[in-house]
């Protein structure tokens, strides 16, 4: 059985056709006529959308979407038939894991936990990726990848309250908002926010950067027409604006480009989605997972425990380490017993260190003050010697927030949204910058709806999509403007074409 | 810009800044800050939920003008403010309301003086080259000598230039006229002008400068009132500046109505007569014809060789270019503009504001609205498919034939049919572009039709005849645009629509807002043929009536 890429071309109404026939030569692209709504074409017929579009009949093209219910998709693995220090033994790996994959050292002792490897491995639920040829599994092995369908690790307990202190003179001093040289200038909730515009601002369309790494002058003025920056638009040059620069970095350490080394194009992955969604405290957690040390992501979540037990106050330096070390020892590291005695994992350079206090002071602590550094960095903390404490976007991310409700956004008859500061999600931005275009960043930012945008967004959604964010978030969505989306959703969608089925070729079934 | 950090969800208004206000309408202390924004800001549009106010160097000197000080319009902003204010905002105000008032001109014998508050002041202005050649000698060092005739342009350049001037120079006296508001009209019905218009002839009439400037009030709320209660008030000989043979009509008709003139009284300097009288009526058209492109205009002279008192220009938002000049000339003379907006599509509002003076009073419609002086206007735009064989075509035109085949579109002629039906015996206009289609619609169901060709004795005879409820139905061609003052109609069936500017939109609407008795409610249809060029201009359309506040709905018909 072979299988062939082909489009399908839908109408609103059978009259449509013998529209595009007096336009194009419809029958000469035409495989099959499954309906009267309906006919298979060869991707020849793409060459045809320009002649439609100068004749009025404009062509919404579509490209396939996977299903979620697909095949390919794994029931959830089980984990209740595990032993307790197997389950243990998971949950550490789950801990120290970036994307799926655990590196053996934080993990485990090869020389004590092999049964327990071992049992995991039977179980599915870890695979060894590298592996000598004369080495059983459980030995010498560098990575394990973990199943991706596994849950979360079980959180550690932990109490900080020993370590809360009133926020001293110096620290109270430092200002909430992140804008000393010593930090990004800005703090991460408004850098996501930033984040999603960028994207939003880069969505269908494909900028392009010079030999030397800088967008080229006609692609950042394009960008700089889309995100409002009238600097951008008037130079050319991503720089006039930092805050933008800013983005697109944090876009490319979270993953989300990529560049097209022949072409020098820039793609956004449809990953930044997963990087983007949910709420605020939770994307922030993502935000900086992806910007600290995969080695010392272990430390991320200790140090957001501890903000969310200060709350608005501040915590002791020393007093926090000093209780990290009393009540989970091995956060980082799982000590080896060799001869009886607690070491650090050997890693075959002769070093050996005992597992002691002395040890944590070399090893760990160093490990937990450069978390801190990073968080400092973020926007997440503020220092001073000895203590530190939550931002006001480190609250959010720590849960210890006692900020109001968040603002509606303004939705007016003329198409215009109005966004307040905090008033939506990072991705609920990404989904209304997309609709319209940016008319002024300000203290709260401004919107036109544009139909072309809207045209642009159904491609790859529906048009209520689109409207239920603005229905949630809004204090009021007004019926014309509900009204106004529906419709040109209807209008666009006169004639669509689904692009990049696959249809086997002894079935009429495509997919 | 810095991000805000606090936030106060009970305040109704965002300062941005960029100097633009946003305030929202569902807050309960919208009114109390609208009132207060009023003085100083200039709305710049009012949709649903939420209306855009702006702040600007020419608002700032009104407002300044009107008595206003930095701090309070400061106060104003902090007190209803959701966020904290732009840091540049303080400055921006401070700044521009200061310059107002440290620029006076004076009388001085035959001459003028300028005068500034410091010396140092003095040697800044002399140095402005623009400005050299306008001004005299030095008087003291803190005053300097203008021309009379330099006074209109100094003030315009000045004002240009970011320095407003003062006028405190006065005015020369024109003959004297009797005239009167009547208490009763010719046929028996109570009249008195209403509380604003009051206040707004009070506002030109009195205060620092008065006796020049600019009226704000929308369509429909009685600007010719106005301008006759200024008239009284001034009680002098008054040129009167008309968009229209149609709208010198009805400012005859009027002043007839509710004054003490007569007949012989109202002058009409038009293209069929030349007459002058204490009020005389013309038109910006007469006055800046000319005999070919070389020559200058050849009735100005108008302007200048009777004494007048007042000068009003109707709809001064529409001034033409070359009356500029010449009223940079009248500054002697009282001066009162009547506008719906000081909006310009030539972006000259600096100019009004120099020349004819800053505003003396502004209302919004939806207060009029409210308090039941205009009627609630409901706009509803309803899409029709086109046929088969008219979509055919119209795939097959070129972009100007297909905007011309959505346009006129048979099945808007059944679905006019049905609307007349809908709202029969209430009076309704049918507005349209294209003649042709409008002749149709008139054959089909015996309507009245007016174009540009009608005669203006037949076109006066239909007025009369609508207006006093003889005639139900009238269909218009864009004749019907312009200051036809069509009280009674209640209902507009916009049939097409041409490319036009807000100011149309504007008018057309207005001329459905006179309030009604009853259920003083008008309703507006504009029909478009869905999924065509008509539709994407018609949306632009929609635009402007929801940024004025007039929410519409969209219906669509089988």
């Amino acid at each position: 059985m072979t299988e062939a890429v082909v489009s399908l071309l839908v109408v609103e109404d059978p009259a449509l056709f013998d529209q595009i026939a007096l336009a194009v030569p419809l029958v000469d692209h035409t495989l099959e006529s499954p309906s009267p709504t309906e006919r298979i074409v060869a991707p020849s017929f793409d060459g045809e959308i320009p002649e439609l579009e100068r004749r009025g009949l404009s062509v919404l093209v579509r490209n396939a979407r996977r299903d979620p219910g697909t095949p390919t998709s794994r029931e959830r693995p089980s984990v209740d038939q595990l032993s307790d220090p197997a389950r243990r033994l998971l949950d550490r790996a789950l801990r120290h894991a970036h994307e799926h994959v655990a590196i053996g050292v934080n993990v485990f002792d090869p020389d004590n936990d092999g049964p327990v490897i071992d049992e995991l491995v039977r179980a599915d639920l870890v695979e060894p990726l590298t592996c000598a040829d004369d080495e059983t599994p459980s030995r010498g092995s560098a990575r394990f990848a973990l199943h991706p369908d596994l849950p979360g690790p079980e959180p550690l307990d932990w109490d900080f309250a020993e370590a809360v202190m009133p926020q001293t003179d110096d620290l109270a001093g430092i200002a909430e908002s992140p804008s000393s040289k010593a930090t990004l200038g800005t703090g991460p909730i408004d850098l996501l926010h930033d984040v999603a515009a960028f994207a939003a601002a880069i969505h269908g369309w494909r900028p392009r950067r010079t030999l030397a790494g800088a967008l080229t002058k006609a692609c950042a003025r394009k960008l700089g027409h889309r995100l409002g920056s009238v600097e951008i638009e008037a130079t050319g040059e991503l720089k006039a604006d930092p805050r933008w620069g800013r983005a697109l970095r944090a876009l490319e350490a979270l993953g989300a480009l990529s560049l097209d080394a022949v072409t020098r194009e820039l793609h956004l992955d449809l990953g930044l989605e997963d990087v983007l969604h949910g709420e605020v405290a939770d994307v922030v957690d993502r935000l900086v997972h992806r910007l600290v040390d995969v080695d010392l992501r272990a430390v991320v979540p200790v140090v957001r425990e501890g903000l969310a037990s200060a709350g608005p106050d501040a915590l002791d330096e020393v007093v926090f380490v000093d209780l990290v070390r009393e009540q989970h020892r091995d956060l980082l590291f799982r000590p080896w017993i060799r001869k009886g005695h607690a070491l650090y994992p050997l890693t075959g350079d002769g070093v050996i260190r005992l597992f002691d206090d002395d040890g944590f002071d070399a090893v760990e602590a160093p490990m937990i003050e450069a978390v801190l550094r990073r968080l400092h960095r973020l926007g997440i903390i503020r220092r001073a010697p000895g203590v530190f404490a939550a931002t006001e976007d480190g609250r959010v991310w720590a849960r210890a927030s006692t900020t109001l409700d968040p603002p509606p956004i303004w939705i007016s008859s003329d198409l215009e949204i109005i966004v307040p500061p905090r008033s939506v999600t990072p991705w609920e931005r990404m989904q209304i910058e997309r609709l319209g275009r940016c008319i002024a960043r300000d203290v709260v930012d401004r919107f036109r709806i544009q139909r072309v945008r809207v045209r642009q967004w159904l491609t790859d959604h529906a048009i209520e999509e689109a409207i239920e964010p603005l229905r949630r978030r809004a204090q009021v969505l007004p019926a014309t403007v509900e009204d106004t989306l529906s419709t040109w959703a209807r209008s666009a969608e006169r004639i669509v074409l689904f692009r990049g089925l696959v249809r086997e070729e002894r079935s009429t079934a495509l997919r | 810009m810095g991000r805000a950090v606090s936030y106060v969800p009970d305040n109704p208004l965002i300062v941005q800044g960029d100097h633009s206000l946003l305030l929202e309408t569902q807050n309960p202390n919208h009114d109390a800050a609208r009132d207060e924004l009023l003085g100083f800001a200039e709305l710049v549009k009012s949709p649903e939920y939420i209306h855009t106010w702006r702040i600007t160097a020419l608002s700032l000197w009104n407002a300044a003008a009107a008595g206003h000080t930095a701090e309070g319009v400061l106060a104003t902003l902090e007190r209803w403010a959701k966020y904290p204010i732009p840091e540049n905002i303080p400055v921006v105000v401070r700044e521009h309301m200061s310059r107002y008032g440290t620029l006076r001109l004076l009388s001085d014998g035959s001459a003028l003086r300028l005068e500034v508050d410091d010396a140092a002041d003095l040697q800044e202005l002399l140095a402005l080259k623009p400005i050299a050649d306008l001004l005299g000698e030095p008087i003291d060092d803190r005053g300097v000598r203008v021309h009379p005739r330099h006074r209109g342009e100094l003030k315009q350049v000045l004002t240009h230039l970011g320095h407003p001037v003062q006028d405190l120079a006065g005015y020369a006296d024109g003959d004297a006229i009797d005239m009167k508001l009547r208490t009763e009209t010719p046929d028996g019905v109570p009249f008195q002008l209403r509380d604003y218009q009051i206040e707004a002839i009070d506002a030109f009439s009195s205060g620092p400068g008065a006796g020049s400037g600019v009226v704000v009030l929308p369509c429909g709320a009685g600007k010719t009132m106005v301008g006759i209660g200024a008239m009284i008030r001034t009680g002098m000989r008054t040129l009167v500046l008309c968009t229209g043979q149609t709208a010198l009509r009805q400012w005859k008709r009027e002043i007839l109505r509710v004054t003490s003139l007569s007949e012989d009284d109202i002058g009409e300097f038009t293209a069929e007569r030349k007459s002058l009288g204490p009020i005389t009526l013309t038109t910006y058209q007469i006055l800046t014809w000319r005999a070919d492109r070389r020559s200058a205009p050849a009735h100005f002279p108008i302007f200048h060789q009777e004494n007048w008192g007042l000068i009003v220009y109707d709809e001064v938002h529409l001034l033409p270019a070359p009356i500029f000049r010449e009223t940079a000339m009248l500054q002697a003379r009282r001066r009162l503009g009547l506008t719906a907006t000081l909006v310009r599509e030539d972006h000259r509002e600096t100019d009004v504001f120099a020349l004819v003076g800053p505003k003396r009073f502004d209302l919004p419609w939806k207060t009029l609205e409210h308090q039941g002086w205009i009627a609630q206007a409901r706009c509803v735009e309803i899409r029709i498919p086109l046929s088969d064989p008219d979509r055919l075509r119209y795939v097959g035109a070129g972009s100007r034939s297909r905007f011309k085949i959505a346009a006129t579109n048979p099945k808007k002629t059944a679905l006019v049919d049905k609307l007349i039906e809908r709202h029969r015996g209430s009076p309704t206009l049918v507005l349209g572009t294209y003649i042709d289609q409008l002749q149709w619609i008139a054959r089909r169901f015996d309507l009245p039709l007016i174009t540009g060709r009608t005669p203006r004795r037949e076109r006066e005879e239909l007025y009369g005849g609508f207006r006093a409820g003889d005639i139900d139905v009238l269909v218009l061609s864009k004749v019907g645009n312009f200051a036809v003052d069509l009280p009674s109609a209640s209902v507009a069936i916009q049939v097409s629509g041409s490319f036009g500017s807000r100011q149309e939109e504007a008018q057309r609407l207005g001329r459905l807002l006179r309030p009604k008795l009853g259920e003083n409610q008008a309703t507006f249809y504009t029909l478009v043929s869905s999924d065509t060029s008509e539709q994407e201009y018609a949306e632009r359309r929609q635009l402007f009536l929801a940024e004025q506040g007039y929410p519409y709905r969209i219906e669509v018909e089988a």
